[in-house]
């Protein structure tokens, strides 16, 4: 019994673990797809993104910096605004981004995490 | 060389009345001109024998005369009087022979040693027969009747003579009666000297007897000079009857009744004198006033004597106007006097180019030349010595085959001896050759004045042919001259047609015909030209169309088409000049497309068609390559065409997305790069 309590308190304790590793966990992820073809009804909505950095497309001091992420067989612009400028965002490195879909569809990143 | 009688005989053919008066070169006989270039030649000026009498030039063969030129062998009337002979059989029928016969008889019966009294009423009764022929044209029978008048004449003439030596016996016999009458007293009656009374009356018996001898003896005095005036009247006017027949014959060449007539003629009037005095009298009363126009001659002989005997000289002379008679007087040199109203000369203005009222001056001008029958006598015995040699020239030549002097000498023979034997002897077989070349050269002439040069280059050939001695250099020259001052007009027209010339096209055109009117490339040149200005103003109108319709590719197609029509356009130019380069840039557009797909870049030839597509959309083979590559590029494409259509919404991150993922798709792309950088611009305006 005390065995299967053990085996049930370590098992408990991995799930928590693995839960609690998730920051954004709560957070939906972006229906690519229906991103591209129309953002509009995804407006003001904030979403959870996972994908690697596949280049730098335009970085602005004021703004942040544009870049380009494979998400599955995708690749869709993200902008990390200027909050995380202390990140050294690279190409090929894999981030969890939550970002919000601006009025011009535009994903600005509203956290941002390595996996 | 011609002999003068061939000079004579060329005023007397009756061409030469033919010629104008006013000195202009008739249509017909442009001939003279072209025969002298139309230079005044020098015989044009005043020689030893002035103008009025006939000038011939053996030169170039011209006679000149009245101050104008005439070509003896190269005249309308002429060429056509020569060409019916020259197709005329042989005279050889039996008519012919027997009129031969007689004409030959009558002049051997006259001939000199042998015109005995005998012979001469032998040849005088030949003459009705001679004129039944009809190559005599009655001619001897005017002969045998101006002989017969002549006669009569001359019998009237030996009465009056008779008559005046009776007439002489009375006035003898009435001068003895006056000489008796004048000393005669009445017998046995005595006057003494004394006694005046019978003194007075003894004087007006005297008178009485001598005023009855006076009358007889005027009388017959009166007669006898009357009838001697008449027999000189009657004897002048049966030699001017015969005078004006013999130069008749003379003028229209029938050079044996010239011969016949002169024998007759000598003959009859035996007393030596010869002289054409009487001819030259009749003709010089004919007006031959130029401006009018040549005279019409009605001659008449009918002296009328009057019967007065005044001492003195008659003479009336008047000058008649159209279609009246010019009275001519004559001279009595004896000092006895008649009047006389003979040899009138009615003149009729019928026609100015008459042949009669050529023959007045043809007849001048022989008077002038010939001064008595022993001279025409010789001229017509030369003219048969001269026409019988042409014909012996003329067999000779065509043996050798030189046809132009053959038919040179022949046609020289024919204007002098028509009427001869040996002329009207030739056979039909030598005449035709004469005829083809006389023909050919006639062709040529009527070829080169119309300047009709091929035809006239083929007579030129087929002339070298049948004849060894034509000389062929003046019509070739003429000929190649003509035809490459054509050739360089007709250049020249297609030059002006080609700068838009028109004026300068029609002139140069006009110019060519006029020198070749019948050339082969006039009407080539011409309907291509003329087809041209059709060609080209159906393609300005196309052009026009399709520039309307912005049918570029057409225009392009077909450029070289609107090149050649808009070359006088300059604004037309411009417009073709501009769609010329937009269709070269879509053609490098579509090349390079095609080129890139042949490497298997379905995209990168996508996007440069596209490329092209955007500048000219109307272009449908562009349009054509682009549709066909979109369904090769089918994902490429949909990506482009989707980022753009969101970029148009403002959807800026799908768009850009998408601009992504065609760019991953053909990562050359310069849509989906210039796409980016749009999208970026946007979403980082500020962007570094």
């Amino acid at each position: 019994m005390a065995a299967a309590l053990i085996l049930a308190a370590f098992f408990g304790s991995r799930f928590f673990q693995t839960g609690s590793s998730d920051p954004f966990r709560t957070v939906a992820d972006l229906d690519i797809p229906g991103y591209m073809e129309n953002a509009n009804s995804l407006r003001g909505n904030v979403y959870k993104v996972e994908g690697e950095v596949s280049n730098s497309l335009a970085w602005s001091p004021a703004s942040g910096r544009l870049i380009a992420v494979d998400v599955d067989k995708e690749t869709i612009p993200v902008l990390v605004t200027t909050e995380f400028n202390a990140m050294n965002i690279q190409k090929g490195q894999k981030y969890v981004f939550v970002v919000e879909v601006d009025e011009n569809g535009v994903l600005r990143t509203k956290k941002l995490s390595q996996p | 060389m011609k002999s003068p009688a061939v000079v004579l005989m060329a005023l007397l053919m009756g061409i030469l009345p033919a010629l104008p008066q006013g000195g202009g070169v008739p249509p017909g006989a442009g001939d003279s001109k072209a025969a002298t270039g139309g230079a005044r030649p020098g015989q044009m000026n005043e020689g030893f024998i002035g103008r009025d009498v006939p000038h011939f030039d053996p030169g170039n063969d011209t006679v000149a005369y009245d101050g104008k030129l005439w070509n003896i062998n190269d005249n309308r009337l002429f060429r056509a009087r020569f060409e019916k002979y020259l197709n005329a059989a042989p005279a050889t029928d039996a008519a012919d022979v027997a009129y031969r016969d007689t004409i030959d008889k009558i002049m051997d019966l006259l001939s000199p040693g042998k015109a005995n009294k005998q012979n001469q009423d032998a040849a005088f009764a030949l003459l009705k027969k001679a004129s039944e022929y009809k190559d005599d044209a009655n001619l001897c029978s005017t002969l045998a009747d101006a002989i017969y008048a002549s006669k009569n004449n001359l019998a009237q003439v030996e009465r009056l003579k008779q008559e005046n030596a009776l007439l002489e016996k009375q006035r003898s016999t009435a001068e003895w009666n006056n000489e008796v009458a004048s000393s005669a007293t009445v017998l046995g009656q005595k006057v003494a000297k004394d006694d005046a009374l019978g003194q007075e009356n003894q004087k007006l018996a005297r008178d009485a007897r001598l005023a009855r001898t006076k009358r007889q003896l005027s009388e017959v005095g009166q007669t006898i000079e009357n009838n001697k005036a008449r027999m000189a009247m009657l004897e002048m006017t049966a030699k001017g009857h015969l005078q004006a027949l013999i130069m008749q014959f003379f003028a229209t060449r029938r050079f044996q009744h010239v011969i016949i007539a002169n024998r007759f003629y000598r003959a009859l009037y035996t007393d030596g004198d010869n002289s054409i005095e009487v001819f030259k009298k009749m003709v010089d009363t004919l007006p031959t006033n130029k401006d009018a126009g040549q005279a019409k001659i009605e001659a008449e002989f009918n002296p009328k004597i009057s019967g007065e005997a005044k001492g003195g000289t008659y003479v009336q002379g008047g000058a008649g106007a159209n279609g009246t008679s010019a009275g001519g007087g004559t001279f009595v040199p004896s000092g006895q006097s008649f009047s006389a109203e003979g040899m009138k000369f009615g003149v009729g203005n019928m026609s100015v180019e008459s042949l009669v009222g050529g023959a007045a001056t043809a007849a001048q001008a022989i008077s002038k030349l010939i001064s008595s029958l022993s001279q025409l006598d010789g001229l017509a015995n030369e003219a048969i010595r001269d026409v019988n040699e042409g014909i012996e020239a003329y067999k000779f030549l065509l043996e050798k085959n030189e046809m132009k002097s053959a038919t040179e000498r022949l046609a020289e023979t024919f204007m002098v001896g028509e009427f001869l034997p040996s002329v009207r002897l030739l056979s039909r077989d030598d005449k035709r050759r004469a005829l083809t070349f006389s023909q050919k050269s006639n062709e040529l002439l009527a070829a080169l004045e119309v300047n009709d040069l091929t035809r006239a280059e083929k007579l030129v050939n087929e002339m070298q042919e049948i004849a060894g001695d034509f000389d062929s250099s003046k019509p070739l020259a003429k000929i190649e001259t003509a035809k490459t001052v054509s050739s360089m007009h007709l250049a020249k027209a297609r030059n002006a047609a080609a700068s838009g010339d028109k004026d300068a096209m029609e002139s140069e055109l006009r110019a060519a015909a006029e020198i070749w009117p019948r050339n082969p490339a006039l009407s080539e040149v011409g309907g291509k030209i003329f087809s041209q200005s059709d060609l080209q103003s159906r393609a300005i109108s196309d052009f026009d169309q399709l520039i309307s319709q912005k049918n570029y590719r057409q225009i392009y197609d077909d450029k070289m088409r609107f090149i050649a029509a808009t070359a006088m356009y300059p604004d037309k130019q411009e417009q073709l000049r501009k769609v010329l380069e937009d269709m070269a840039s879509v053609e490098a557009a579509i090349i390079r497309a095609q080129e890139v797909e042949k490497r298997g870049n379905f995209a990168g030839a996508w996007e440069s068609a596209e490329a092209a597509s955007h500048q000219f959309p109307d272009d449908n083979k562009l349009n054509q390559v682009r549709a066909n590559l979109t369904t090769k590029a089918s994902d490429f494409v949909r990506a482009i065409r989707q980022a753009e259509e969101l970029e148009g919404r403002n959807q800026i991150g799908s768009s850009l997305a998408w601009y992504l993922k065609a760019q991953k798709n053909y990562p050359a792309s310069e849509f989906a790069r210039n796409g980016i950088e749009r999208i970026n611009t946007r979403i980082l305006p500020d962007a570094k």
